[in-house]
């Protein structure tokens, strides 16, 4: 019993050498990972941030299109959007996926990289006439053509 | 003095302090950085989506003039399809809009009275009493499914309601919220106001006398937002002589017409299907008209018009007395618009959304 109790002797000098390097690595290895996940995890939410913000200025100008859209002709809107967020394209499309589960459809707006993806309502106006069409953000354009009976996103 | 103390102590156990202390530094670190992703990024997106949804919400809502579509056809006029004849069927509404008509720019006073409540020159959205399946399918209906919203509208004249009861409602409906967006629009509304008629000068048919009243399908709103039709006679034409007393004996309701100006088919109003008030007092037919000052007014409320089926579809909705002793002017028809006067509103309508 003293001598489980008193024996400061341990192990050999090389394995107090491997512990100690053993337990910084993981130590590093943690903060590593840990300083990854939050980089990562930042990221992913400033992109699904600007996705909102990018989606609802798309909603807000389709729904604008069809409202001046003049009886007889078509309305053609150029609409400036980011083409990289977070250094990394998107693509924009009008989707049945609608996780509101309110029977609409929805504007859905996927990261290419970071597989974030962001949905934004379109407040109803896919009641009001068929809206169809997809984009990629690489020209930093989007188009949305509207007559009185579709409208259609396309890239600019 | 130790030498080569690196190489030759064998004393190399690790210190359980230190083995505590680089666990709380590594524990308190990882939990540190893991907090500090949500400090730096706080927002979930949610809140930065309320002001735009409710801006496209209300823009709609007063820029558009809404839409349903079923079996039976579609078209802008929803409000006689929201809950029509009482059937709760809200799911052929497929957009709520407000705007009477595009080459107007107004709003329509019977599609906000159908869905919203008038509480006296002014309207709010929900209230208390809306039904879960009315309130779901507005909710959709008005682009806002996912969200909370409360809705008012408001004349701008400020003397034309009770300002301080609107304010209070809307303090209790939106209450002390965080995310909380607003949004305003101003719109017109054109409202209207039905005049007496002159007894005096009543069209309908001749021979004998039955005056015959029509109100055009463009004012078929004033039903929906006064709840039914409410309309005035005074400075009766009462034939002289020894015949019957004079009297209205019968109300009949239709939308067609023969050429007699009678109305086909007829539908015969009972008691209990309308008001029909003498100088100011409730009464029941026959209602006798001795004097040619007596006041007649008669309500008609929605629930007995909408026994007239596809009234709203049709071009005119007519009223016809069967009357004794009563004269008619000319042959023809009294339309409510030759009485009528527009009264215009300024409107501010504001969407909170949370």
């Amino acid at each position: 019993m003293r001598v489980l109790l008193n024996d400061e002797d341990g192990q050999a000098i090389p394995v107090e050498y491997i512990l100690i390097f053993t337990i910084s690595m993981i130590f590093l290895g943690l903060m590593t990972l840990t300083f990854n996940s939050v980089v990562d995890s930042s990221s992913r939410q400033a992109i699904y941030i600007e996705l909102t913000d990018t989606g609802n200025l798309i909603s807000s100008a389709i729904t604008n299109s069809y409202l001046t859209t003049p009886v007889d002709g078509a309305n053609s809107i150029s609409l400036d959007v980011p083409a990289e967020i977070a250094g990394t394209g998107y693509f924009v499309e009008i989707s049945d996926d609608d996780p509101f589960k309110v029977g609409n459809r929805v504007l859905k707006l996927t990261s290419m990289q970071k597989s974030v993806t962001a949905y934004v309502p379109l407040n109803s106006v896919d009641a009001l006439i068929e809206i169809n069409g997809s984009a990629s953000s690489a020209s930093g354009k989007i188009l949305i053509v509207s007559n009185t009976s579709e409208i259609t996103i396309s890239q600019g | 003095m130790r030498t080569f103390y690196l190489l030759r102590d064998e004393k190399a156990n690790i210190s359980m302090d230190f083995l505590t202390a680089v666990a709380v530094i590594i524990i308190a670190f990882v939990f540190a950085v893991s907090v500090l992703s949500s400090i730096i990024t706080p927002y979930s997106g949610y809140s930065k989506e309320l002001y735009p949804t409710a801006d496209r919400a209300v823009t709609l809502l007063v820029e558009d003039e809404g839409y349903w579509e079923s079996d039976d056809g579609e078209g802008t006029d929803w409000e006689f399809k929201w809950n029509y004849s009482g059937n709760y069927d809200y799911s052929n509404v497929t957009k709520i809009g407000f705007l009477d008509s595009k080459e107007t720019n107004t709003l329509d006073p019977g599609k906000i009275s159908t869905i919203m409540e008038d509480q006296g020159s002014w309207w709010e959205y929900p209230v208390p009493s809306s039904s879960n399946p009315e309130l779901d399918n507005a909710s959709r209906a008005m682009g806002l499914g996912r969200y909370n919203f409360y809705i008012q509208i408001r004349p701008l004249n400020e003397s034309k309601y009770n300002v301080s009861a609107a304010n209070q409602r809307a303090t209790e409906m939106v209450g002390d919220r965080g995310d909380v967006a607003s949004v305003v629009r101003y719109s017109r509304m054109n409202l209207l106001d039905l005049g007496d008629f002159d007894g005096a000068n009543l069209f309908g048919h001749q021979g004998p006398f039955k005056p015959l009243f029509g109100l055009d399908n463009d004012n078929f709103s004033y039903i929906l937002s006064n709840g039914g039709l409410e309309f005035i006679v005074t400075n009766w034409s009462i034939i002289p002589g020894p015949g019957p007393s004079p009297e209205i004996s019968d109300i009949s309701i239709g939308i067609g017409l023969n050429p007699e100006h009678e109305i086909t088919p007829t539908y015969n109003l009972q008691n209990n299907e309308f008001e029909i008030y003498k100088n100011g007092n409730l009464t029941t037919l026959k209602v006798p008209v001795l004097d040619k000052n007596d006041t007649i007014k008669i309500f008609i409320p929605i629930d007995s018009i909408n026994k007239i089926e596809n009234w709203e579809s049709a071009d005119f909705f007519y009223i016809m007395l069967d009357v004794r002793s009563l004269d008619v002017s000319q042959f023809g028809t009294t339309l409510f618009s030759s009485t009528s006067k527009i009264e215009r509103y300024s409107l501010k309508t504001t969407v909170w959304v949370w």
